[in-house]
């Protein structure tokens, strides 16, 4: 039948299977697992794969199947999201399975899940689901792994654990849920911890189960966008489940709703509603009560489920063989002659797992609470098309539409490598329309302008593939709502793009990542002849991540700037080891600066042209801090219009309106936070010359006198000009090189100084350890300028600013001096001067000025003023 | 200091007239009037120490530094070898600066060793492109026989002027060098020897006492490829070489009449050329050590480590500190890297520009030749320039030019192009960077770079597809840069196609057009006619009358005299004056 059939031999689905209920848009459920790291996505997600049959429950919870690498096997965290697609029937027969243990099994849960489902109010005209699942990393540094994967599902699983609740990196992938839409539920696991470590009594698990739910609501209600819906989680709806990865069971209140319902002989819905918050059930006057008037009524939810919870956990772990035997009676779990032989924790395991099967939990949220593609791309379609609303291909997102006629269009959002070296996977999500082998296809990468011919290709697509967490399984065709791989594309895209039928088709939008590539090195390879396979293999790893970037700076090195130092580790280890295959040279960590001015020019700074017949007048001066960011983020740019703009400088940066109309040039690229204005007053064939001047600006800017940085929060004003008469005296070969001397020389005697790139730090820490973090950072030039407690525990949020250039190492070192208690985490805020004049010795920012240009093989000295001031 | 002529003593006869026909050619029709005075007293060399410091280590005698003996010789032989000897000797004496201020003893010698000739010196400093390389274009204007160029040399082929290279010499301790060497070296290794040229007199002896003293070694001495190895047939047979000096070398017959060969010159054998030196074309560079003795010549140093990357490891030893360093130096990789960079850049380059910095080498021309037919075949638009010595204001003027490429000499092809405001590369990196042959035997030498070429060029063996290419400069993809002209049916049966320029396109981008034309902005008036004469003479009735005439000439104003001649005024202008009369 298929390869994963001839490997593990008891998959419970065959890919025709599989295929089939691809059209079923209704039964299909796409969703990503978020969460902080080592909350345990990876070890749930086993739970789903395990009830797909495609690997054993024994297996389970260890097995980590959708780590597909080597070292994320061996370092324990997920480093690359994984998709898998999973078909999971309720009505399927235990006939159909192989070995006869995981039958009966299989056979209960079904039958289980098919009772469950016999009386849902939810419409379900099947009851096959198909579950597209992408089990995510929660490393900080792989962030944009989650962004890719959120991009082309509709739901996500929140993973939180019980004890130590919501924590950054939850925040932060939960905001970008929903930033791209997608609705979230929660899981809180990792409740065997506090049940066995932590030994918390009932009561108090009930105050930490609500603590998680509160903060991940919290976040929610503060990110939320309306065209969502209400997609605040609540154990009452369903939306909530507890439980424990590792030991593959879960519960929502449904499931014992439904036990005591039919017990008691009471409606679930009715039973679910008090078995949260605050309801006692009063057993002498035999009715609910929401008052614990006299004290001593047991909270609904501790009496119904976590009393019965602890007192199994204490039962198995203190060997009462006697009780357990009649719990597990009472619960209806029977145990085979083997497995009664087990003790400890093997049988707590095993016993949770069949009295309540993390897999059926788990399936319960995502099938009755996720939305299927239909519904999704429907409010979806406004925040991911770019083209018009209302054009054919919007239109067919919107309604999700697979009938023959439906335009396609899918967008890629990562690469993921082929066995074949050099060779890639386009992953992503089909969004409407069917995208199937040897169909001709628009290829649209990320510059792609309508109408416009360029970033463009049209091409057959190879092969359709389905992703099947290690394998892949080819198909003729897929349609939309689903997410699959493509081949015969990879040489198209870089990273991502999109994939139309529609001649008038527009991309989708581009991802926006929560984090930016900001740890850099350079390498090099052993042997100067393998430049050329070091460019392939910078390529390769430029496609294989969604975020790193590869590139040469002028000097001739070439950088990887990744995230973080995790993420740059890893990004070397795949560059030397797959996309190479030899090793190179890494330089110790590179950090960016930026060269500014501080003050401004005391005198008008002179350079003279090489044939000494043309003289530019220029003075410095620093922008302000707000203008600089302004221009950063695109409020202020060269495309705007001058007037308009003019008066916003005026009214918002107090410039002078004539002044601002008079802006020549942003630099660098363009675009960039230094400005070339003039402010000449009528001086001769001076437009004759602007080009040359901007020239010579631009590529100030792009280098800069000090060490080669960019500059950042210049301002250069144009006093007065003196020209040749003759234009051949006057070519831009006269004017570009002395324009950017004179900028030189205007940013050497303005106060030059150094900017130097500062981290906002997260830092979770419990309040002793807070010291020593103190002391860490005081260490590191860094400081801490709020500190919040987290209610209800002894956990301290610190923000603090670390320069970059300290950071490295930082984490390292925080853990081994809090023994390993508080989490840093690290994202690029600021540019910061540094101290002193870059140009006089004795000061940090000389000393970091001197130390670039040493790595850069530069001159060991700052160049002298006079190389580019000249006298009158 | 161009034309030196003993004045120290009397002459006996007049002094030789010269014809120059425009300044700077020599007409040589009146030898017979030339006699040459001899120079009676010694040079004494305080007089001249006097002046200027020379280049020229104290150690050595001017007559030793500058091989005036061999030169002599050789200058001798060549005319003697020559099927028409010229009537009489025209020498040029090209120095570096730093060795001018000896130009003038060294001519002296000279002249005095050569009065049988009756020679006219010629003293040629300032070059057009560089020290290394003989200046050929100065040399043709003189019309020179033959020019003894002194001082560092590239070793470049040149094939116009006779030459006789006279390189000069450093000191260097070979006891040291022998010894060092002995250390490092292990026993079955291949160790190619490269050398800065001012070595050349004592090479053999190095070699020989290496070859002595550290056994189970196989040294390999790089030659000096001085016109297919004249230096040692010419000593063989006058028996010189051996005993006088290897300095002074490399010369060719004198001149079949120049003219540029059609075909390069093909090398029978594709010897190894590495910093100007040429080995056996056996030689493996991965197998082989690089052993360089270094005086002061980074360019030459630059070029080997560059070429020679590949090599199993470097051993370096520089003279003046008598240290031998193992390994590539820092600089020499950071170069590779940056020219890597620079090579990269020209995948989304346009616009080329072929920059010719030199005349002397020969087979330049082939490669110019060869470097447009590459850039066109790629689809690409080039432009040749000569813009005399390279400098960025020169190149700077060109603002549509988006990379240059340089043809130049080996030592002065690889510019420190970080002020240069666009890529300067050599025409092997050009080749790089289209993607016409592989990275890896780095070479700046056009043999090399012209050899490749018959070996079959390697040129599209990748199939050209349309999909984008990884621009490691930036990161991302770039659109293939396409070669063909996009053709577009048309309904009638005829191809359409958009006309392309890449001039034009820049052109387009220019924000200055010219002077302000506002079309449309201001109110068209009638043209009307000013006032004419010197402005203390105007007067009211003048503009009235003026008014009624339809002449729109206004440009002659201010003439005075035009009442006296009609003939210089343009038409309607006389009836005007003859009214200011009245």
């Amino acid at each position: 039948m298929n390869d994963i059939m001839a490997v593990h031999g008891t998959v419970n689905f065959t890919v025709d299977q599989m295929r089939a209920i691809m059209d079923l848009k209704h039964n299909i459920r796409s969703m990503s697992v978020i969460a902080h790291v080592d909350h345990g996505k990876t070890t749930l997600t086993d739970s789903l794969v395990q009830k797909a049959g495609i690997i054993s429950s024994k297996a389970a919870g260890g097995a980590r199947y959708t780590d597909t690498r080597a070292d994320e096997a061996e370092r324990g965290i997920t480093i690359k999201s994984t998709g898998i697609s999973m078909f999971f029937d309720y009505a399927m027969k235990a006939s159909e399975v192989g070995t006869f243990t995981d039958a009966e099994k299989q056979e209960m849960t079904d039958q289980m899940a098919a009772a469950q489902e016999a009386d849902k109010n939810v419409k379900i005209t099947e009851n096959s689901y198909l579950i597209n699942l992408i089990d995510s990393p929660g490393h900080v540094d792989f962030s944009s792994e989650v962004t890719a994967a959120l991009r082309v599902t509709d739901g996500a699983l929140v993973v939180v654990d019980t004890i130590d609740g919501v924590c950054v990196q939850t925040e932060t992938v939960l905001r970008q849920a929903i930033s791209e839409r997608v609705k979230p539920v929660l899981m809180v696991n990792k409740v065997d911890r506090a049940l066995l470590e932590l030994k918390l009594p009932a009561e108090e698990l009930y105050q930490a189960f609500c603590r998680s739910i509160e903060s991940v609501n919290v976040i929610v209600a503060t990110y939320n966008d309306e065209a969502l819906g209400d997609v605040q989680v609540d154990p009452r709806k369903g939306t909530v489940a507890f439980g424990s990865g590792l030991h593959q069971w879960a519960f929502t209140l449904k499931k014992f709703a439904e036990t005591y319902g039919a017990k008691f002989g009471v409606p679930t819905e009715k039973m679910m509603d008090k078995l949260w918050g605050d309801w006692y059930y009063d057993p002498a006057g035999k009715k609910w009560t929401s008052a614990n008037k006299s004290g001593n009524l047991e909270r609904a939810f501790c009496q119904f489920i976590a009393t019965p919870l602890t007192t199994m956990f204490e039962a198995i772990m203190n060997e009462k063989h006697g009780k357990v035997n009649k719990m597990l009676k009472a619960v209806g779990v029977e145990l085979k002659t083997e497995e009664k032989e087990l003790t400890g924790k093997a049988l707590l395991k095993r016993v949770m797992q069949k009295w309540l099967p993390a897999g059926d939990a788990v399936l319960e949220m995502i099938v009755l609470h996720l939305p299927s593609p239909v519904k999704a791309q429907g409010y979806r379609v406004d925040t991911l098309y770019e083209g018009p609303l209302d054009d054919a291909t919007a239109t067919a997102i919107r309604t999700c539409d697979t009938s023959d006629g439906a335009p396609l269009c899918m967008y890629i959002s990562k690469m993921v490598p082929t066995s074949d070296k050099g060779r890639f996977y386009a992953f992503g999500r089909v969004f409407s329309g069917k995208i199937a082998t040897g169909q001709k296809v628009r290829i649209m990468g990320p510059n792609y302008v309508p109408g416009k011919k360029t970033d463009i290709w049209i091409k057959n697509i190879q092969r359709t593939v389905i992703m099947m967490g290690k394998y892949t399984e080819q198909v003729a065709d897929v349609p939309a709502g689903n997410t699959c791989a493509l081949v015969g594309v990879d040489q198209y895209l870089l990273k991502s793009g999109t994939i139309c039928t529609a001649e008038d088709a527009h991309t989708i939008k581009t991802m926006k990542f929560s984090v930016s590539p900001v740890v850099r090195c350079a390498v090099e390879p052993k042997n100067s002849a393998d430049l050329p396979k070091l460019v392939e293999g910078m390529k390769r790893l430029a496609k294989s991540d969604p975020m790193v970037l590869c590139y040469t700076e002028e000097s001739g090195e070439h950088i990887i700037a990744a995230s973080g130092e995790l993420h740059l580790e890893i990004c070397l280890q795949d560059l030397q080891k797959d996309f190479m295959g030899t090793e190179v040279k890494v330089s110790d960590p590179v950090v960016s600066f930026r060269e500014t001015v501080t003050e401004k020019s005391a005198t008008t700074l002179l350079s003279k042209s090489p044939n000494k017949h043309n003289r530019l007048f220029v003075e410095a001066e620093p922008l302000s801090n707000e203008l600089t960011l302004a221009i950063d983020d695109g409020e202020i740019s060269p495309q705007a219009d001058q007037k308009l703009q003019g008066r916003k400088m005026a009214d918002e940066y107090g410039w002078d309106v004539s002044e601002a109309r008079k802006i020549w040039a942003f630099g660098p690229d363009g675009t960039g936070p230094n400005l070339f204005v003039d402010t000449t007053k009528g001086v001769n064939y001076l437009l004759e010359i602007k080009e040359s001047v901007v020239g010579g600006f631009a590529w100030g800017c792009q280098n800069g006198p000090l060490c080669e940085e960019q500059m950042r929060g210049c301002r250069f004003n144009l006093m007065d000009v003196v020209l040749h008469a003759d234009a051949i005296h006057r070519g831009m070969g006269q004017i570009m090189p002395t324009a950017r001397r004179v900028c030189f020389a205007s940013l050497m005697t303005s106060g030059p100084g150094l900017l130097e790139p500062v981290y906002l730090v997260n830092i979770s820490v419990p309040q002793d350890a807070m010291g020593n973090v103190y002391g860490v950072l005081t260490k590191r030039r860094g400081h801490v300028f709020t500190e919040e407690q987290k209610p209800g525990t002894p956990q301290m949020t610190l923000l603090a600013y670390l320069p970059v250039m300290e950071s490295f190492g930082f984490t390292a070192d925080l853990r081994s001096n809090t023994g390993g208690k508080a989490f840093p985490q690290c994202s690029f805020d600021h540019w910061e001067p540094m101290s002193g004049n870059a140009c006089e010795e004795g000061c940090k920012a000389n000393e970091t000025v001197l130390a670039v240009r040493k790595r850069k093989g530069l001159a060991a000295e700052i160049p002298p003023l006079d190389r580019y001031l000249d006298k009158l | 200091m161009s034309l030196n002529r003993p004045s120290d003593s009397p002459s006996e006869t007049a002094v030789p007239r010269l014809e120059m026909n425009d300044g700077s050619r020599i007409f040589s029709s009146i030898e017979t009037n030339v006699t040459v005075s001899k120079v009676t007293s010694g040079v004494s060399s305080e007089d001249y120490q006097k002046c200027r410091k020379s280049g020229r280590p104290e150690e050595y005698s001017i007559e030793e530094y500058y091989e005036i003996s061999s030169t002599v010789k050789k200058i001798l032989s060549l005319l003697s070898s020559s099927p028409s000897p010229p009537p009489y000797l025209k020498l040029g004496l090209q120095f570096p600066d730093s060795l001018l201020p000896d130009s003038s003893p060294v001519s002296l010698l000279l002249q005095n060793s050569l009065s049988s000739l009756s020679p006219l010196i010629f003293i040629l400093g300032d070059t057009t492109y560089g020290e290394c390389c003989v200046d050929v274009v100065s040399g043709k204007h003189l019309n020179a026989d033959v020019i003894v160029h002194y001082g560092n040399s590239c070793l470049s082929k040149q094939s116009e002027i006779p030459c006789i290279n006279v390189f000069g010499r450093v000191q260097v301790d070979v006891e040291d060098f022998v010894e060092k060497v002995k250390g490092e070296v292990e026993s079955g290794e291949d160790v190619a020897v490269t050398y800065d040229v001012r070595f050349s007199y004592v090479i053999d002896e190095v070699i020989t006492k290496l070859k002595e003293r550290v056994g189970g070694v196989n040294f390999i001495k790089g030659e000096l490829n001085m016109e297919e190895g004249m230096v040692l047939k010419c000593g063989e047979k006058e028996g010189e070489c051996g005993t006088l000096s290897q300095g002074c070398c490399g010369s060719s017959p004198l001149p079949t009449p120049p003219q540029i060969p059609t075909e390069p010159e093909s090398p029978s054998t594709n010897p190894n050329i590495i910093g100007g030196l040429t080995f056996p074309p056996t030689l493996s560079l991965p197998s082989t050590t690089i052993l360089h003795l270094h005086s002061t010549n980074l360019k030459q140093l630059t070029n080997i480590l560059m070429k020679t990357s590949s090599s199993k490891r470097h051993l370096t030893y520089t003279s003046s500190s008598k240290s031998l360093t193992p390994g590539v130096p820092k600089f020499a990789s950071r170069s590779l890297n940056r020219r890597f960079y620079l090579t990269r850049k020209l995948l989304t380059t346009q616009v080329f520009g072929i920059v010719i910095a030199t005349l002397s080498v020969s087979n330049f021309s082939h490669v110019v030749k060869r470097v447009k037919a590459v850039i066109e075949s790629k689809g690409r638009t080039c432009y040749v320039f000569m813009v005399g010595k390279v400098n960025v204001a020169k190149l700077g003027n060109y603002g549509e030019i988006e990379a240059f490429v340089l043809v130049a000499c080996p030592e002065n092809s690889l510019l420190e192009s970080s002020d240069f405001h666009v890529p300067v590369v050599t025409p092997w990196e050009l080749e790089v960077g289209l993607g016409v042959r592989e990275w890896g035997g780095y070479t700046v030498e056009f043999e090399d770079y012209l050899k490749e070429d018959q070996e079959g060029p390697s040129e599209s063996q990748e199939e050209e597809g349309d999909e984008p290419i990884f621009d490691v400069v930036t990161g991302t993809y770039v659109e293939r840069i396409k070669n063909e002209i996009d053709l577009t049916k048309e309904v009638g049966g005829g191809q359409v196609t958009t006309f392309k320029s890449e001039a034009g396109k820049f052109l387009n981008s220019r924000e200055y057009t010219g002077l302000e034309s506002n079309v449309g902005a201001s109110e068209v008036k009638k043209a009307v006619k000013g006032q004419v004469g010197i402005a203390s003479e105007y007067d009211g009735k003048d503009q009235e009358v003026k008014k009624s005439k339809t002449d729109k000439n206004h440009y002659n104003d201010a003439d005075e005299d035009s009442d006296s001649s009609g003939e210089f005024v343009l038409g309607g202008i006389t009836s005007m004056t003859m009214d200011t009369d009245e």
